[in-house]
């Protein structure tokens, strides 16, 4: 994946487990594992919202480009 | 389909066929049946009418009351533009059952048993009509629990008419045609025994057609209690799958055995006293099979989707 989640990193700094922030951000624990493991096709803007929110940061501290360019398989 | 639900068919199957054939009923036989509460009612009304003057009354009041009772339904707040049918039958009401009562005013040719079903089953036709078009109109804004039970009471009711078609008037009008052919064919010599061969032939294929489309509306109420659970399910696209096979295989079957019908008829027509004039092509089967196709690939579709928004956090 070129965009790069680092959820794990930020959880750790901010002492949350993955479950709490499924409750506050009210995502299910398979969906942010999804996310956590890059194989999501999308983030809604309200989940960021909500993230960014809760664990304090900003969008680029969750999401990160790695500077390549990935070609869509369905497009 | 379930070993319960094929009891049931079986069961529906023999007692409409026994029923038809031991009251030589056929297809005119429902639309007397249909007409029985109307001439029943317009009898009785007769006979109370006569009874004295306050019998007359009586019946009076009571003819009044029932041609009025579908108005009642009009005065409530919310009508539907399809409750002013309503008023139609209302005024059918008076007019048929005014003819109910006093017989020796109807038309000549509407004097008879049927003449009187046909006037009978007019006016049912207005408040099946009301109904089935009320349904349409709840069915947009019913809410989707209510909607597939409506579906699986639609279906069921269908599957079980179709039974009673197949099997209960086609028995009475193999009946029919067998007698028929018996009786206007008694020069010495004459062979019937193809003829009722190639009756029984028409018959069961005409059996098939119906008993298969039943099974298919069977299976869709099956469908329907997946599609409640949740349509974008695996189950639920398999149920659907499975439908539009059988679809597929029961129209293949239905139209193989038309067309052996249609080409058998030709072949054995200078040997049979009694021709078919009607070259069979199951419509209905046919749209039937392409509505269960169309559902499966939609349903697959709509699985797809579900499953890609699923990654969409």
């Amino acid at each position: 994946m070129a965009i790069q989640v680092h959820l794990d990193e930020l959880l750790k700094d901010r002492g949350m487990t993955a479950k709490e922030l499924c409750k506050w951000v009210g995502i299910t624990e398979a969906n942010l594992s999804i996310l956590r493991s890059g194989k999501a096709k999308g983030i809604r803007f309200g989940t960021v919202n909500k993230i960014c929110f809760y664990l304090q940061c900003d969008v680029g501290d969750i999401l990160k480009f790695d500077g390549q360019l990935e070609v869509d398989e369905d497009a | 389909m379930n070993r319960k639900t094929l009891m049931k068919l079986s069961v529906l199957a023999v007692c409409s066929a026994l029923v038809f054939l031991l009251t030589s009923g056929n297809g005119g036989s429902v639309l007397v049946l249909t007409a029985m509460p109307f001439t029943f009612l317009g009898k009785g009304l007769r006979v109370l009418s006569l009874s004295g003057p306050a019998g007359n009354i009586a019946a009076i009041v009571i003819y009044v009351t029932v041609c009025l009772l579908p108005l009642v339904l009009i005065l409530r707040k919310k009508k539907d533009k399809e409750d002013w049918l309503l008023v139609l039958g209302s005024a059918m009401l008076f007019y048929v059952l005014y003819l109910m009562i006093n017989p020796g005013l109807m038309l000549n040719g509407m004097s008879s048993d049927v003449g009187s079903a046909i006037l009978c089953g007019t006016v049912v036709s207005v408040f099946v009509s009301w109904g089935i078009l009320k349904l349409l109109h709840k069915g947009e804004t019913m809410e989707i629990s209510s909607g597939y039970h409506a579906l699986r009471v639609l279906l069921g009711a269908c599957a079980a008419l179709y039974i009673v078609a197949g099997f209960g008037i086609g028995t009475g009008e193999l009946k029919a045609e067998i007698e028929a052919v018996r009786t206007g064919n008694t020069m010495p010599g004459q062979n019937l025994l193809d003829t009722y061969i190639f009756l029984f032939f028409i018959y069961a294929v005409q059996v098939m057609e119906y008993t298969l489309d039943a099974c298919l509306m069977i299976l869709g109420i099956e469908l329907t209690k997946e599609l409640e659970q949740n349509p974008y399910s695996e189950s639920c696209v398999m149920a659907a799958g499975k439908m539009s096979k059988k679809a597929q295989g029961y129209l293949t079957v239905i139209l193989l055995s038309n067309m052996v019908l249609n080409i058998a008829q030709v072949l054995a027509a200078s040997r049979l006293y009694n021709i078919d004039a009607m070259v069979r092509i199951p419509v209905f089967s046919v749209a039937l099979c392409l509505c269960s196709m169309a559902l499966t690939r939609l349903l697959g579709q709509g699985k797809d989707i579900k499953e890609e928004n699923d990654l969409y956090i």
